[in-house]
């Protein structure tokens, strides 16, 4: 037998297709080589993935991988998506061609891209009257800037957390950032590279995580905007380690 | 009430009543080892021979001119290994056909790494070798050419004459893969001036787990399998009998009633066809519109993958094969497809439906139905959009 009765179920009974009008985030792969396309839609509510849908050109094993992803990313939210692993998916699927293994690895970097965009775009809502107030008055300082404020609450957080015995590497990591922010104005990708980097380290991730996350975006097709977050990701991450 | 339709003789084909009957009665006599001296190896090795001259005569050959093989698969990969090793002072270079069978490319691989340069002939995008490349790719060592007679995904016939023609003029060994081909075209060996050439049980409603090889007198050819003086010393294996007489039976029906049964399954495809075209819009025939197999029918649908529509087909219950049964477990789209240069979208949508004469056309409006329930299924969650929507442009 091919495919597990696992496998096949999730493909014959495959549910969550079709689109989301004014979906929070999309993703999407094309992978030329084997010939699959597929896309995934998702709406957050309150925090947590409200909806979630798929539409796919792709082989049994595709619809059944999208199927069972789809069921894992409902009701969590976008920072607890980006640690579902090939295990998870492997154990709603069971047995299928060895070789097809690429076609899950593919499906979890769709959700990692998924993660990426809401949590980005999570931030961005609440930029929003920053960045307003930054088109207003250009030579304005960050002093009054939610990111300075969010370096503070880090900064009160840390001291908070000092009776937690915080390490002095966690402390200083923190304190390092601040002069990044205050140096010079952001632009709008910069200010979400931050965002990204402090929301990874309030739950506690390693660096290298974020790093592992980011590298597998580099299959998708239109990902320029993200390559371009990653490549400044890594290098405040590097910022941030060399201190 | 029709409620499983099996649409992949290509694959396999079912055991016919009279090949049965034969083998079941050859099961109950013939059990003895045809090497043995006793009368019950006599018997048994009469009905061996009895076998091989059936054969022989479907495709015009002498019985000493034919080998049996465990199928297919040995066939091929013995005449490709055993005839370029055995030649190798002639040269080093063979000459293969870009959508030949996996067990002769695979078999050229190995020669490869025995320091033989292997050719690949280009096709055109109806599956037809390219006769000048053909001609072009022939060196002075050139020692092997193998092309397929009938291609097993999309069914293209090759103009046989005039490669072999070829080969000969040049003094070349031609062997050919006519596994597909028997049954749905003459084959005369010699008039068709065929070094070798690998023939099947199975895919003519025959046993599986036999099948032959035929090897032109005179030929030189390295052993693939030793210990034992079976077929002339050339094959060692204790063959199963029955199993020989029940391919020589099929053969012989097959050769017999030929042009009669081409004729059923032509006018069965292309009612299947013309009811496809009329219920589900943007398809594409894949292949020849004339020069195919009676029974192969391979399409393209287009926003579709062809392995996801045979799975939820088979949940239907229709039986067909996305591009082949082997090649349907591994990751790559058919080799035979992309080496006829069609678009992308075409080869990962391609389902080959392969029909027997005994199939209906009750049968048939039976799978209409489920195949065009099956891709509105599919393309109602693909993310292709099918921005022209058309009936199949081609024709049979």
């Amino acid at each position: 037998m091919i495919y597990s009765e696992k496998a096949l179920s999730n493909f014959l009974e495959f549910r969550n297709t079709g689109s989301i009008k004014g979906a929070d985030a999309t993703a999407k792969i094309v992978n030329k080589e084997c010939g699959d396309i597929f896309k995934i839609f998702t709406k957050i509510e309150n925090g947590i993935i409200s909806e979630a849908k798929f539409q796919a050109f792709g082989s049994v094993l595709v619809f059944a991988s999208l199927s069972a992803a789809v069921d894992i990313i409902l009701g969590k939210t976008p920072v607890e998506i980006q640690n579902i692993s090939l295990q998870d998916l492997l154990r709603k699927l069971d047995q299928f061609p060895k070789s097809k293994i690429y076609i899950l690895k593919n499906t979890i970097d769709v959700i990692q891209k998924l993660s990426e965009i809401l949590i980005s775009a999570d931030s961005k809502i609440k930029k929003y009257t920053f960045e307003d107030d930054l088109n207003k008055k250009d030579d304005e300082t960050y002093e009054n800037s939610e990111v300075v404020d969010l370096v503070k609450n880090n900064e009160k957080s840390s001291k908070n957390e000092k009776n937690k015995k915080l390490t002095a590497e966690d402390v200083c990591e923190i304190f390092e950032s601040m002069p990044t922010v205050k140096t010079k104005p952001l632009s709008r990708k910069e200010i979400k590279t931050e965002i990204l980097v402090t929301t990874s380290r309030k739950k506690n991730k390693k660096p290298e995580d974020v790093l592992e996350h980011s590298a597998t975006s580099e299959d998708f097709g239109s990902v320029d905007e993200i390559d371009s977050i990653t490549a400044r990701l890594s290098e405040a991450l590097s910022r941030l380690k060399t201190k | 009430m029709v409620n499983r339709v099996y649409l992949d003789n290509a694959a396999s084909s079912p055991i016919s009543s009279e090949v049965y009957r034969e083998m079941l009665n050859s099961f109950s006599n013939h059990y003895a080892n045809a090497n043995s001296l006793h009368s019950f190896g006599r018997e048994t090795s009469l009905a061996l021979e009895d076998a091989r001259n059936k054969i022989a005569k479907a495709i015009g050959a002498s019985s000493n001119e034919i080998f049996f093989t465990s199928g297919g698969t040995e066939s091929n990969n013995w005449s490709i290994i055993g005839i370029a090793k055995a030649n190798r002072d002639r040269g080093n270079h063979i000459i293969v056909s870009e959508i030949e069978h996996h067990s002769v490319i695979e078999a050229c691989k190995v020669l490869q790494n025995d320091g033989f340069e292997i050719s690949y002939v280009p096709v055109d995008n109806r599956g037809i070798i390219k006769y000048n490349e053909l001609v072009k790719l022939i060196r002075p060592e050139t020692v092997l050419i193998s092309i397929m007679t009938a291609n097993n995904i999309v069914g293209t016939i090759q103009p046989l004459y005039a490669i072999s023609e070829l080969a000969k003029s040049n003094n070349i060994f031609f062997h050919t893969d006519a596994i597909q081909a028997v049954g749905e075209i003459d084959i005369d060996v010699k008039r068709l001036n065929i070094d070798s050439m690998s023939i099947s049980a199975h895919k003519i409603n025959g046993p599986k787990g036999i099948g032959a090889v035929y090897l032109r007198r005179g030929i030189r050819i390295e052993k693939l399998l030793v210990g034992g003086e079976q077929e002339r010393n050339m094959r060692a294996g204790t063959l199963s009998v029955p199993v020989v007489v029940g391919f020589a039976k099929a053969i012989e029906i097959a050769t017999k009633n030929m042009g009669e049964n081409i004729r059923i399954k032509n006018q069965l495809k292309k009612y299947f066809f013309r009811k496809i075209k009329e219920t589900i819009p943007n398809i594409f025939l894949n292949g020849h519109s004339s020069q195919r197999l009676s029974g192969n029918l391979n399409l393209s649908f287009e926003g579709i993958n062809g392995e996801a529509l045979a799975v939820l087909l088979d949940e239907y219950g229709v039986a067909v094969s996305a591009t082949t049964a082997c090649e349907s477990t591994t990751m790559y789209p058919s080799h035979v497809l992309l080496a006829m240069n069609l678009e992308p979208s075409r080869v990962f949508s391609a389902v080959r439906f392969s029909l027997s004469k005994e199939n209906t056309e009750g049968e048939l409006d039976f799978v209409v139905e489920k195949l065009s329930k099956a891709v509105k299924k599919l393309r109602s969650v693909s993310p292709v959009r099918l921005y022209n929507m058309r009936g199949g442009r081609d024709d049979i």
